[in-house]
Order: structure tokens, then sequence, then C-alpha cells
């Protein structure tokens, strides 16, 4: 997967985990919902992390996994350059 | 007390089976019940993990969820 795939990869699972989440909200104890919104976390969890190792951190918190401080590289997640 | 003509009790609010019917005065949204999900890639596209709430504005509205609608049964 290149970088814009796999950006879209995560911002699928982002995105269900964090609608099952709002699920949750009005039904805490739904067993299922909540099994459901586990395995959506973390497979976005493994996701980012896979990103994150092919292309730097998405955020400026995970720059402290890596051996030197990568958060200033270019580009960012969120400029141009990034999404091209 | 403000008067009524209950002889002095006030009448118990009419019960209210879950979830057929909504207290009287009260707005009532059917509670949802968690079924089938979409795939991740189709609920990014639709904007909603949830093919129940998956609504066109056209639509909206005009479901009523199990009794006399016309979708989800």
């Amino acid at each position: 997967m290149n970088r814009q795939e796999k950006l879209l990869e995560l911002q699928k699972y982002n995105f269900a985990a964090y609608d099952m989440l709002l699920y949750l909200d009005t039904h805490p104890d739904d067993k299922k919902g909540f099994m459901m919104f586990k395995e959506l976390v973390e497979k976005f969890k493994k996701l980012k992390r896979e990103y994150e190792e092919a292309f730097g951190p998405l955020e400026a918190y995970s720059a402290a996994r890596f051996g030197t401080f990568k958060w200033l590289d270019e580009p960012w997640p969120w400029e141009k350059e990034a999404n091209a | 007390m403000a008067e009524n003509n209950c002889g002095g009790s006030k009448p118990q609010a009419p019960s209210c089976p879950y979830p057929s019917c909504g207290c009287i005065g009260y707005g009532y949204v059917p509670v949802q019940e968690l079924e089938c999900v979409y795939e991740t890639d189709t609920a990014l596209m639709r904007g909603t993990l949830f093919p129940e709430l998956d609504l066109s504005l056209g639509e909206y509205g005009k479901i009523c969820k199990r009794w006399g609608g016309n979708v989800c049964e």
C-alpha cells in the first residue's frame, strides 16, 4: 500500500471506531457493540503504527517513539505534499 | 398544591412500555438497536457505520422504524 492508500485505510477505521464509540455513549452495556469497538480500535492502532513506521509520525506525541525527533520532517501529514 | 379532580393524588403518568409508546408530552426517539454494520469503506463513504442511520434527506422523517415504516424490516 502506498501512503495515500494507507492513510485512507486509517481514516476508515478511525471513522468506524468513532461511530461505534458514539453508539456506546448511549448503549454502554451493549456487549456486542463493545466487542466491535475493541476490534476497530485495535485495527486502527495497528494501521497507525504501520503508517508511522513507514511515513513518519501522524501526531506530535508519536514522534516520541522514534530514535530521533522526526516531527519537523517535511511534509506534515496534513500538507498537500503528503497527500499528493 | 394545584387543584385537580383526581381525588387529591396526582394521576400516575401512563406506563411507557419499551419501545412502542412515548409518554404524553415527552419527545421520544426510538432507541437504536445494534443490528448489522457497514464495512469500513462503505461506512466512510456513507458517513455512518449503521445502515439504519444512513438516510437521505428525502427519507428522513418519513420512516417509522418498525410500525408502518418501509425500511428495516
